[in-house]
């Protein structure tokens, strides 16, 4: 193998031919492999890097991050003590970054809430069993990410870096700075996104024209099975007050009811009666109910008993005759 | 002037105590070449920045635990590839390479970082960049602020055995940071 062929390789150039050639020839034998090896190593080390790295700008991320998790270790507790005082539990569920890997996915488990905020400073709060995943080369370009479940967005105003968000669902909403809630859980038969302030544009898959526009205060329900979207003004407080550790129902399906109390209690809850299926919930359930006072209110207030088995942590609604 | 620097187990000490400015002074040094490094093998600089964060994290959460003769260079080299097999790892769970030439080349790229006796070149050659980036530092100031980021003596105490005023001291240790902070890529491109 062509020397001037591997280097190539080694700097990403060359055609796709040229690139299926080293590889085979890479693959052939231990003895190419670790020539292969050698050479990379020792092009990496000549340490003739094309990457400008700001390291000052590093340097104040780094110290924002350590000094963030302080604060907000002190901010939860003095959270904490609020919370107590106000009976508001609901707030001691944010929590920092993930001291993991912020370049790979953002998650929230069940019964969990949590904050980030993105490279860009954007603000991002995800729901119970949602995540969020940074699209390589956010920043460059375009800022996208991919959302799998509920988040609230904050995003940070930048008008040269559109701030995609994908849902895997057909179809993706582009902003360029403004706040807005997206419902897009896997098992939701609809995406919702609802705006708060600013402006928002939904795109269909493969589409370059936006399908809709919205404006503060309205909705749009995506149903990606007929490709359909509608658009209705809402009250945004009700559809992002969970972030403040509120569950708001307005006239909404039991069954939308039951997904969203499983995901923020960490049970399973099912409808054993059809006819519940029709039936539809308002009401607000506050973060630090238990489990069984939100049944409670449930039951007092609807035609609706229940049994809870603690072993297999599932709850089954009946209705009441 | 022996520059045996960041090996130095006052230089430890000094992390260990939780003293910032060693810390600041160790991040300027190997921001930029660790990154080279990271994005080398996962060729995306963006996530090798955020590689690069995370190791420089998990030594500031590390150095009170920090042994005093631990080889900071090694150390730090050594985060920065596990952090990149890491991701290599969850690229593949990811499905993020897509397409096959790409999917081989990562693989290929994964493999190269595992071959550690090939990877020894690249960590000598760091250390030895940054040691002569340290050496690069304009001599009046180089001898103070070795003394005061790698030795751990205060500027008085420096401004005693120089016997020149703290303040100055204090002006040589600025322009020390300064140097590192601004001219440090140029000073790579003509000197290294």
């Amino acid at each position: 193998m062509d020397e001037k062929e591997l280097l190539q390789f080694i700097a990403g150039e060359g055609d796709r031919d040229s690139r299926l050639k080293v590889i085979s020839w890479i693959r052939d034998s231990r003895e190419n492999r670790l020539y292969f090896n050698r050479l990379k190593a020792e092009q990496v080390a000549r340490f003739q890097s094309q990457d400008k790295i700001d390291v000052p700008v590093e340097w104040r991320r780094f110290v924002t991050r350590t000094k963030s998790r302080k604060r907000r270790y002190y901010g939860i507790s003095a959270a904490a003590m609020i919370a107590l005082l106000l009976g508001i539990t609901g707030l001691l569920v944010t929590s920092g970054p993930e001291a993991g890997k912020p370049y790979t996915a953002y998650n929230a488990g069940q019964t969990e809430q949590k904050n980030f905020v993105l490279p860009d400073g954007s603000k991002v709060t995800l729901n119970s069993e949602s995540s969020l995943e940074i699209v390589p080369g956010f920043n460059d370009g375009t800022r996208t990410v991919r959302l799998n479940g509920e988040a609230f967005f904050d995003v940070t105003h930048d008008k040269d870096r559109p701030f995609i968000v994908e849902t895997g669902k057909g179809i993706s909403i582009k902003v360029l700075g403004t706040s807005f809630n997206i419902k897009a859980y896997k098992e939701n038969t609809t995406v919702k996104t609802t705006l708060v302030t600013g402006k928002v544009e939904l795109y269909e898959k493969n589409s370059t024209a936006p399908s809709a526009v919205l404006s503060p205060e309205q909705q749009a329900v995506f149903d990606p099975e007929n490709r359909k979207i509608s658009v209705e003004q809402v009250s945004t407080s009700s559809v992002t007050s969970w972030k403040e550790g509120v569950l708001t129902f307005d006239n909404s399906p039991l069954r939308n009811v039951a997904e969203d109390i499983g995901r923020w209690y960490g049970v399973s809850v099912r409808i054993a009666s059809p006819e519940l299926e029709d039936y539809s919930f308002s009401g607000k359930f506050l973060r630090e109910y238990s489990i069984e006072q939100v049944m409670n209110i449930l039951k007092t207030s609807s035609p609706i008993h229940y049994t809870y088995d603690k072993e297999k942590n599932i709850i089954s609604l009946e209705q009441r005759r | 002037m022996q520059t045996n620097g960041i090996h130095n187990s006052f230089f430890i000490h000094q992390l260990k105590k939780g003293e910032t400015a060693a810390f600041e002074a160790l991040f300027h040094l190997y921001f930029e070449k660790l990154h080279h490094f990271a994005a080398s093998y996962i060729e995306n600089s963006e996530d090798a920045r955020e590689i690069v964060q995370n190791t420089f994290y998990k030594l500031w959460k590390k150095r009170s635990r920090l042994a005093s003769d631990t080889n900071l260079n090694s150390y730090l080299f050594s985060i920065v590839k596990n952090e990149c097999l890491d991701y290599f790892r969850h690229q593949k769970i990811k499905r993020r390479y897509r397409e096959e030439v790409e999917r081989e080349r990562a693989a290929i790229l994964e493999h190269s970082l595992r071959d550690d006796p090939s990877l020894l070149c690249i960590e000598q050659e760091l250390s030895r960049k940054v040691n002569r980036l340290i050496d690069q530092l304009p001599p009046s100031c180089r001898q103070i602020f070795i003394k005061s980021r790698f030795e751990g003596l205060k500027y008085a105490e420096i401004a005693h055995e120089l016997n020149i005023s703290p303040k100055t001291v204090e002006n040589q240790i600025s322009k020390a940071l300064r140097f590192l902070r601004n001219e440090l890529g140029e000073y790579l491109t003509s000197l290294l």
